[in-house]
């Protein structure tokens, strides 16, 4: 049998989906055995060239990590498309925009003056350096997720993906036994599932963050008023963030039937959310807990936010963005 | 999935639609939507041959679906869905699309309106198309009927319910049945004896073979479901043995702690061990741990001591009784607005301002002055009484916004009362309207003014304070626009009714609402009015909103009507479009199950959620608070809505 031939590709991305696909330890060797990896500008120096010199559907599988931030994004997730006979949104970028899809939430000029500040030594379009002109991929009015721009066949969901599931994928991958296009690597019930802390079905009637409060390790997180995501979020990952004491914070995406994580996670919480007591007297005290939230988009739609029905930010005018 | 075959009937209503929607173009619109094999209009689709049009549509066109474009499905739905079956299709695949409340009824400009329809119409399409057959669900019941409070409401149920062969639990709070019809002297407009048409009842109620008595006693906790309902009730020990007692008084003769009677409205006071009323049912003394000098012989027994039968049991327990009952009936009745609230009119330290239920008892046989009208403060017989209306009602800015309703007729029986008891007295009503809707009663208010020279003066009394030995009133005449002062030698105020007080813990323990008066909140206004929300509850009574005893009488047997309704099915039916889970996405946070009013979520073993949909009224709160969308309801699933969602807005 003739080796697999697989890709691998990051687009606007931190890196970290590629140091993950290393923690499946040895299974890599297994992976390097079965597979040529054709692509990985992470790890080797193929050229663009190279990869545009593939015949159409010629590579098997891309795993394609980062979200579609610029021009350069695009055009390679759409190349990729062409050469791959399956792509792979691999992490929480690929699938749903990511952390860095919370750069939605501010313009480019706010981006821009916040990365760069006020120095001039930055690269500009068309700058000449080294005798070469400069040409910068344009930078995209809005960061989309890739399948926003071509066709997805599976999703590895995770920030970054556990080794559990890319142990999953790569075993799949070695066996050439892969599963019906549209699998999500991860369980279909919720993060709860896999976590062991104990729920008492209790009202919300504070909100605690975990670098203000050492939550009580025994019990479960949301009934202390930690905004642990996990109800809204795939298992998958054996819920190590709850089981090392922190909140998830919902990088698996949310189940099958959930079409927006945020919103899902928002009317849970809103529900739980109360003093115990009923009456209209008590809605002061619910509005009270409500205004000790900070930080609501970046709590419930930390990697989502890119997906969401709630796709921009409304600016109020003449309201000072906060 | 085959390919839907949707049947559209868009109807006219009269012109209560045609007026405002354009419906032929709503029936072409619809013609072009994929998925829609029929589409007709008619001017009354409820009508019969309206309905027939329905049936046929359904055989000769193979429909698998039906919309009715029409009223709302608090209306027809049960109408169609019935035609619908008739023709053998599952009821459960035909839905209303609401175009004349939600449209023609809201609206003036056609265009607009007949647009507007067209997308409601679509949208139900679209939520039809993902409809499943469903058949409802099937339960067994208990024959056993709880009525909760013993007035003349709850009376009157209990009794229709036994005479109907059921048993019934009926639970009183005090140690007598009767409620305050027990206090009254005579009823309006008739004039007869009020104990003497209400104790026949509640000896017959005591008497009953199928009426279990629990006097004294209070409901805890109910759990369960329509036709299964498991009641726990605390019945308070009276530390009298009601079997041995034999009336004869001696105990209440010796016992020394004296505090004001409930039922005489502190005109007098009663011992610590006392018979709230001489028929009281059952006949029985009652010892009040609260007044009692400390239920220990160490203590005091005098009343032990004297008891020839030794009917007197210091040592009586609480029991806690666990009941099964299909239906609940809850009759809870009024209490007067409290007189404290009243600072304008002294709240409560004149003592010769009473309320009418005071009143009452001044001018009853039984009542503590022997039926002579006499003021408390010095005995003497008034020579001038002054009657305030609306004492508490009608002031949305300080007291209760509403009309208690029965105070224009009992202040002209009083009057009129106090008249044939004292003849040369003087009786003066200052009243805001008089209201007298309610057979018999406008001629007995005719009556009360021009026969019986009783003077009415329209408008507010602004204060009332002593002034020596008399009372001033302070007020104007409307009529005149004079000022008005009146000096009296007592005062009577017609109080509001307020919602007895334990109504809102109870309706807590039945998980039923309180209008925002607080009195216990009908299914609907007008044609469900002794039915709560929540199948087998029913309300009857001054409970449900001031009314007077013709009014309460009715209710009780209404609600007595629904629940006998209920008792008398073999098997009762419960709608199917209840909440279901999925269990391939729970993954049991149990966010679900906290949140259910109805108790119907629980986790199971395996640690996914759990629907009964026995107990699932569907209510939607479990889908709307499951982070995972694994909570859904039948028929109307989060898919379903997103597709109707993005119908109701898509262009043209």
């Amino acid at each position: 049998m003739a080796k697999a031939k697989i890709g691998i590709y990051w687009a606007a991305a931190c890196g970290g989906c590629d140091c993950a696909l290393l923690e499946v330890d040895e299974q890599i060797l297994d992976v390097v055995a079965a597979a040529d990896i054709l692509l990985w500008p992470c790890a080797a120096d193929p050229k663009y060239k190279d990869l545009r010199e593939y015949k159409n559907g010629e590579i098997d599988i891309v795993l394609f990590n980062g979200a579609i931030r610029t021009e350069e994004n695009r055009e390679l997730a759409r190349l990729i498309r062409e050469k791959t006979k399956y792509l792979v949104a691999f992490g929480s970028c690929a699938q749903s925009g990511g952390v860095i899809g919370l750069a939605n939430q501010s313009s480019k000029e706010e981006i821009f003056s916040t990365v760069f500040g006020d120095t001039k030594h930055w690269p500009q379009q068309n700058s000449v350096a080294d005798g070469y002109e400069l040409e910068l991929p344009e930078f995209l009015p809005k960061l989309t997720h890739l399948a926003d721009v071509v066709e997805v066949d599976y999703v590895v969901p995770g920030c970054p993906p556990p080794k559990e599931v890319v142990s999953e994928l790569f075993t799949a991958l070695v066996d050439g036994n892969l599963p019906q296009t549209g699998t999500v690597f991860a369980s279909s019930k919720n993060l709860c599932e896999e976590c062991s802390r104990e729920r008492e079905q209790k009202k919300i009637t504070q909100i605690l963050r975990p670098h203000e409060h050492e939550p009580d390790p025994e019990k479960c997180l949301l009934d202390q008023g930690f905004m642990c995501m996990g109800p809204a979020t795939r298992g998958g990952c054996l819920a190590v963030c709850p089981a090392a004491n922190m909140p998830c914070t919902g990088c698996a995406g949310p189940t099958a039937n959930v079409r927006d994580q945020g919103a899902a996670m928002l009317n849970t919480v809103a529900s739980l959310i109360g003093t115990g007591e009923e009456g209209e007297d008590q809605l002061e005290a619910e509005d009270a807990i409500l205004a000790q939230f900070d930080d609501i988009v970046g709590t419930f739609y930390r990697f989502g936010s890119a997906t969401s029905i709630f796709k921009e930010r409304y600016h109020e005018q003449n309201s000072p963005a906060r | 999935m085959s390919t839907p075959r949707i049947g559209v009937f868009v109807c006219h209503c009269g012109l209560n639609i045609e007026r405002t929607v354009d419906t032929a173009r709503v029936a072409d619109a619809l013609r072009e939507m994929s998925g829609v094999a029929y589409v007709s209009n008619y001017d009354y689709m409820c009508s019969d041959p309206g309905q027939q049009l329905v049936s046929e549509a359904i055989r000769d066109h193979r429909l698998t679906g039906v919309v009715i474009a029409a009223c709302s499905p608090a209306m027809h739905e049960p109408t169609f869905r019935r035609a619908a079956e008739d023709a053998g299709m599952n009821p459960y695949l035909v839905e209303m699309a609401n175009i004349r409340e939600h449209c023609s009824w809201v609206h003036l400009d056609r265009e607009q309106a007949t647009a507007k329809a067209i997308r409601i119409v679509r949208t139900m399409v679209e939520k039809v198309k993902g409809n499943h057959p469903l058949d409802p669900v099937k339960i067994d019941h208990v024959d056993k009927c709880l009525v909760i409070g013993a007035g003349i409401t709850g009376i009157q149920a209990a009794l229709d319910v036994a005479e109907a062969g059921y048993q019934v639990l009926l639970v009183e709070k005090e140690p007598s049945i009767g409620g305050h019809m027990a206090q009254l002297s005579e009823t309006f407009p008739t004039l007869d004896c009020s104990q003497c048409i209400l104790t026949p009842k509640m000896v017959e109620a005591s008497r009953h073979p199928n009426i279990e008595l629990l006097t004294y006693s209070e409901v805890l906790d109910v759990s369960g479901y329509v036709g299964n309902y498991n009641v726990t009730i605390r019945k308070n020990p009276t530390y009298v043995d009601a079997e041995k007692c034999n009336l004869c008084g001696d105990c209440e003769k010796v016992c020394p702690e004296s505090v004001p009677s409930e039922f005489e409205r502190g005109l007098t006071e009663r011992k610590a061990i006392f018979i709230p009323f001489q028929q009281a049912v059952p006949s029985s003394y009652t010892l009040d741990e609260g007044s009692c000098l400390g239920l220990h012989p160490l203590r005091c027994s005098e009343c032990a001591k004297v008891c020839e039968v030794g009917a007197i049991d210091f040592d009586m327990q609480p029991e806690i009784l666990e009941e099964e009952v299909a239906a609940i009936i809850v009759a809870t009745g009024f209490d007067l607005y409290p007189v404290l609230n009243l600072g304008e009119y002294g709240a409560g330290d004149i003592p010769d301002v009473v309320d009418g239920l005071q009143f009452e008892r001044m001018l009853s046989a039984s009542g503590p002055t022997g039926g002579h009208v006499r003021r408390p403060s010095d005995g003497k017989v008034p020579e001038r009484v002054v009657f305030v209306q609306c004492a508490g009602s009608r002031d949305p800015e300080n007291h209760n916004s509403y009309c208690s309703k029965i105070c224009c007729m009992y202040t002209a029986k009083h009057a009129l009362l106090y008249r044939h008891a004292v003849p040369d007295a003087e009786a003066v009503v200052f009243y805001i309207d008089v209201r007298a809707g309610g057979k018999g009663y406008e001629e007995f208010i005719q009556n009360a003014t021009e026969h019986e020279q009783i003077r009415y003066l329209r408008g507010k009394v602004a204060k009332i304070y002593q002034d020596g030995d008399k009372v001033m009133l302070w007020g104007v005449d409307t009529l005149s626009g004079q000022k008005v002062e009146i000096e009296a030698d007592l005062v009577v105020l017609a109080m509001s009714m307020d919602p007895h007080p334990s109504t809102e813990a109870l309706t807590k323990i039945l998980k039923i609402s309180c209008g925002g008066e607080g009195f216990l909140k009908e299914a609907h206004p007008k044609l469900r009015p002794v039915e709560s929300l929540t199948a087998g509850i029913y309300v009857a009574g001054a409970g449900q909103g001031p009314k007077d005893i013709p009014e309460s009488v009715a209710q009780g047997s209404g609600a007595a009507a629904k629940a006998i309704a209920l008792l008398s099915q073999d098997k009762l039916s419960h709608s199917p479009e209840t909440a279901f889970i999925d269990e391939t996405i729970c993954g049991g946070c149990g966010v679900c199950v906290g949140m259910c009013p109805y108790t119907a979520l629980s986790l199971t073993a395996s640690g996914v959620a759990e629907c009964n949909e026995v107990l699932c009224e569907g209510c939607g709160t479990c889908v709307s608070s499951c982070p995972t969308g694994a909570a859904q309801m039948k028929n109307q699933t989060d898919f379903q809505l997103r597709e109707m969602i993005e119908v109701a807005l898509a262009d043209g």
